[in-house]
């Protein structure tokens, strides 16, 4: 059996739908996500968060290729493109209210208090945020109040 | 009364801000502080103190000492000589019965005499125990600093996380070379200054006012930046936090008009404020200078180290004259100082070694930490060389300490009590407790303690320096509360279909719809919708997936057939149950296991713990937030299913117990065929983010949605176990009844030798199914012949068996089907009858049907 259940191809509604609903903030949600496991050093991506020497999470506008070609290189890999919510944020004092770690290169890292996030510098001060999507709209609120607090 | 302009004033004279102090109106102009435009309207009594409620006024005028804390927008305790104005303002007193000019409670100053020793309280009013929180309630409202408001508007407080190259604390001339030296070795400079004075350096990022709170490991400093909190990260750190003014322990030390030299500069260079008419200089040359520009007349100048007693006046707790050596002098100001001791508290917090320099009477930071520095008169500068003290407790109250109002009495009777060293003595007086941290009397308590034991101050040493170096609001350390709520994709059809959200471990989940009772009907009668997107879900992967489960779990996988679904139970080394689930084999090295909600994080853990030891060619992914679950449930769910998918859904393609890959409504899903709630119903496993495609289509099929109220009646109709509800961390599986789901046959799996002992020995109490008439809590006792045998984990009515139907544990004995029991209800025993097979459809025919 594959595990084609995985991946959202159809029908899919963003977890920040509402939350995002009338803010300035930009839904990047639907960017698909790939975790690797095994060997992953050799594996080339353009955006790409290493966590452990066989983890690693791939953000790609094409999983299901990137599955393909992971798979085909021997690791495994599994469309995970529905368990992050993404946030795109601009500033690096709004991501400084969010998280303590270095953010000069991508990281994971827990932002707002304790939620484990994926951290992609996108130039120009901006920044993506991935949480798990259960958890996204409490980012988003968080951001939001954060937001106001600068203003 | 405001002076003319003075070079260098902080004032903006063209602007001017109105703020209210209780009724009055007070004028300001922009650039002060509440305490200064206060001071410049006339009011000289700021506070009450915190246990003789003596009038205050101002004495350092920098934002330490407690003698000017006011209530100010509803936040208590505000130094408001460090406070900026603000337009609109409400400023109130504290600490008072009545206002801070007439106090009633200041009869414990007058009255109180016998009853206010340190420790009175605790030794006094001890009995009747019962009556502590009485005494408490009136201790607190009479001793104490202003009032938390319950219901007021809360305050934004915002967090920021900074790094720095080079972190200087303190912003005076050393601190500013420092920077500027940094600043040209590279970026990243950050200087940290206390004070109102705006100043800008090159290359430098000064955050001004701000007051690092303290140095903590790793070379993060905490800054005090009004509402925001900035939690730096330095590699370096300079402290430059100079010295502090040091007060005089005389009689009368407290008195309304005595100020520390630097109060006296700051009022007449920053706010051009002429502090009195008439002024005695102990000490205090450095403001002769500010004094007599402001129009002051200076009656007398005299060195503290030549004087043999000092003594000040007052009346109405106003300062009236300063008797010299006997030398009477009437005056509004006395301008005191004891010399200047080094603030060496943050070196002193991070491990630095503090010393006493003899020759100038003052402790000097040594020994600094690696990747601490010092510079400036922090590091030894200063002398304190006259002695402090010039007690004669006849002539009236010396204060060691301010803040907490603890006198030279005190002291010297926590001494003859025999707490004579000076750790002992701070805890047993509270001296160097209170709000300025130590600041105004640490070295004249030591020195105290000197005089007293005829210990010498090095030998006598310091206390503890200790975190935060300042007062800082618990809002600012608390920051912006975020209680990370975890929501299925689901969230807003539930809210939208009007269900009444609960707390379900960290998920918020439905508890039902409005209706559970129908709800559970229509999933016996039609056709019922759940979403059990918190489940959790692992994906297993690997050739030796399936001899990693069979080694994880007491039941067997090896022999899953592709397509299949078991369910196990999850048991600890010790043989008790850690969760529940199901587990899916896909394919000859991939299985699909759920958890329950709450457990899904542990049992992750839990296997990529035990992989970690066995080191299998396995991966466990963890794919709960990415699979949105749904479970269809009642006698329709086939017919309805069938409308949706162009899968084979019939009793012969897809059987009870089968997992397939089909489309419902355009979406793949993995079905799985099984039944928690004891219904025909398939588990419909996709993508999250078509939670609300799916939902709806199936609603559209004619699905009613139940919350968790109706799952709970229903499982518990065929007593199906809730781990965590029906068991606990002492439960294990042959208590629990199911004896069938240990293989113990298999070479070994986790919790194997526990269970053959378990088995072996027996167990001390069974989990049973029970029927009675009344609705018993859920931990309720059961009794035998009056005697307690055992509780009950759950209990409903359920309208389909016809009672109320509960799982209990019992002793083993009572564990006979039919077996009498009874169960306390509302304190009396009502009875029970014991059931061992489920109360619905024992046979389970309806959901393999």
């Amino acid at each position: 059996m594959s595990l084609a259940f995985l991946a959202p191809a159809a029908h899919a509604v963003s977890p920040l739908r509402r939350a995002l609903a009338g803010t300035s903030l930009v839904d990047v949600s639907d960017t698909g996500k790939v975790e690797l496991r095994g060997d992953q050093a050799a594996f080339e991506a353009a955006r790409i968060v290493r966590l452990t020497p066989r983890r690693a999470i791939v953000l790609t506008d094409d999983p299901e290729c990137c599955v393909a070609e992971a798979r085909a290189a021997g690791l495994r890999a599994y469309d995970l493109t529905g368990a992050f919510a993404g946030i795109r944020i601009e500033g690096e004092q709004l991501l400084r209210r969010l998280t303590q770690v270095d953010v000069s290169a991508p990281t994971a890292a827990p932002v707002a208090g304790d939620v484990s996030a994926l951290i992609f510098p996108v130039g120009d001060g901006g920044y993506e945020l991935y949480v798990p999507q259960e958890l996204g709209h409490q980012l988003a609120l968080v951001v939001l109040d954060l937001q106001a607090g600068l203003a | 009364m405001r002076l003319e302009p003075q070079a260098g004033e902080l004032l903006d004279r063209s602007r001017t801000v109105a703020f209210r102090f209780g009724s009055q109106a007070v004028q300001a102009f922009e650039g002060d502080t509440i305490g200064s435009a206060l001071y410049a309207s006339g009011r000289r009594v700021f506070s009450r103190s915190f246990k003789y409620h003596r009038p205050r006024g101002l004495l350092c005028c920098s934002g330490h000492c407690a003698n000017c804390m006011m209530t100010v927008d509803g936040v208590p305790n505000v130094r408001v000589c460090a406070e900026p104005v603000r337009e609109g303002a409400i400023v109130s007193g504290q600490n008072a019965l009545g206002s801070i000019d007439r106090d009633l409670l200041s009869v414990v100053d007058k009255a109180g005499g016998p009853f206010t020793p340190v420790g009175f309280y605790y030794r006094t009013m001890i009995r009747p125990r019962r009556a502590w929180p009485l005494y408490e309630k009136a201790l607190r409202s009479i001793a104490g600093l202003g009032r938390v408001p319950e219901h007021g508007e809360q305050r934004r407080y915002d967090k920021e996380h900074r790094r720095a190259r080079v972190l200087v604390i303190g912003g005076g001339r050393s601190g500013r070379e420092a920077a500027l030296a940094a600043a040209a070795e590279g970026p990243g400079v950050v200087l940290v200054d206390e004070n109102l004075r705006p100043f800008e350096l090159p290359g430098v990022e000064v955050v001004a006012p701000g007051r690092a709170l303290a140095i903590y490991e790793g070379g993060l400093v905490p800054v005090d930046a009004g509402t925001l909190l900035i939690r730096y990260r330095a590699e370096r750190i300079v402290v430059a936090t100079g010295t502090v003014e040091q007060p005089l322990v005389f009689p009368g030390n407290d008195l309304v008009g005595v100020l520390l030299p630097g109060a006296v500069r700051r009022l007449v260079d920053d706010w051009a404020v002429k502090p009195g008419e008439r002024a005695v200089v102990i000490g205090g040359e450095d403001a002769v200078e500010a004094l007599e520009r402001a129009g002051v007349e200076v009656a007398e100048v005299a060195d503290p180290g030549s004087l043999r007693s000092i003594f000040a006046r007052g009346s109405k707790g106003r300062l009236a004259s300063v008797e010299l050596d006997g030398k009477r002098i009437d005056c509004d100001l006395a301008v005191v100082s004891g010399g200047r001791q080094p603030a060496y508290s943050l070196l002193a917090q991070i491990g630095a070694r503090v010393e006493y320099d003899a020759p100038r009477r003052v402790f000097v930071p040594r020994e600094l930490p690696a990747g601490i520095e010092a510079v400036g008169s922090v590091t030894g500068g200063g002398s304190a060389a006259a002695p402090s003290y010039r007690g004669d407790e006849a002539k009236g109250r010396c204060f060691v300490c301010v803040c907490e109002d603890v006198t030279e009495k005190d002291v010297d009777r926590a001494i003859r009590e025999g707490f004579d060293s000076i750790e002992l003595s701070k805890r047993y007086t509270t001296v160097t407790m209170g709000p300025c941290q130590g600041r105004f009397c640490h070295l004249p308590s030591i020195r105290l303690h000197a005089a007293k034991t005829g210990v010498e101050e090095a030998a006598i040493g310091t206390t503890t320096a200790r975190p935060p170096w300042a007062p800082v609001e618990l809002g600012l350390l608390a920051g912006r509360h975020h209680d990370p709520m975890r929501r299925s994709s689901l969230h807003h059809r539930h809210v939208e279909a009007g269900a009444t959200m609960v707390w379900a471990g960290p998920w918020q989940r439905p508890h039902s719809y409005g209706a559970p009772e129908a709800e559970v009907a229509a999933v016996h009668a039609d056709l019922g919708l759940i979403d059990v997107s918190t489940l959790g879900k692992l994906l297993v992967e690997g050739p030796d997936a399936a001899a990693f489960l069979e080694r994880l779990y007491p039941n067997r996988f090896a022999d899953l057939a592709e397509g299949r679904v078991r369910y196990t139970v999850l048991g600890s080394d010790g043989g008790r149950i850690m969760d529940d689930g199901t587990v899916a084999r896909l394919g000859a090295e991939l299985f699909y296991v759920t958890t329950t909600s709450t457990g899904a994080d542990a049992t992750h853990e839990w296997f990529d713990w035990w992989n970690a030891v066995w080191g299998y060619d396995v991966d466990v992914v963890n794919v709960t937030g990415a699979l949105a679950a749904l479970n269809l449930a009642g006698p329709r769910a086939r017919e309805a299913l069938a409308t949706l998918t162009g899968g084979d859904v019939s009793a012969e393609g897809f059987r009870y117990l089968d997992a397939k890959q089909i489309e419902v409504a355009g979406v793949r899903a993995l079905a799985l065929r099984i039944g928690f709630v004891g219904e025909l119903g398939y588990e419909l496993h996709f993508a999250s983010p078509a939670g609300e495609h799916v939902w709806d289509a199936l609603v559209g099929a004619g699905a009613r949605p139940f919350g968790l109220e109706p799952q709970r009646v229903l499982r518990l109709e065929k007593q199906h176990v809730i781990v965590g509800q029906d068991t606990d961390t002492e439960s294990n599986l042959i208590g629990a009844g199911m004896t069938w789901l240990p293989k113990l046959d298999k070479d070994d799996f986790v919790g194997k030798w526990a269970l053959e002992h378990i088995g072996e020995r027996g167990v001390a109490e069974r989990l049973v199914g029970f029927q009675m008439e009344v609705l018993p809590l859920e931990g309720a006792q059961i009794l035998r012949d009056g005697r307690p045998v055992g509780r009950v984990t759950s209990a409903r009515a359920s309208a389909v068996v016809g009672g109320v139907i509960g799982l209990a544990w019992v002793s083993p004995e009572l564990a006979v089907e039919d077996a009498e029991l009874q169960v306390r209800v509302d304190g009396s025993p009502h009875p029970g009858r014991v059931r061992l097979k489920p109360f619905y459809d024992p046979e389970g025919e309806r959901m393999r049907s």
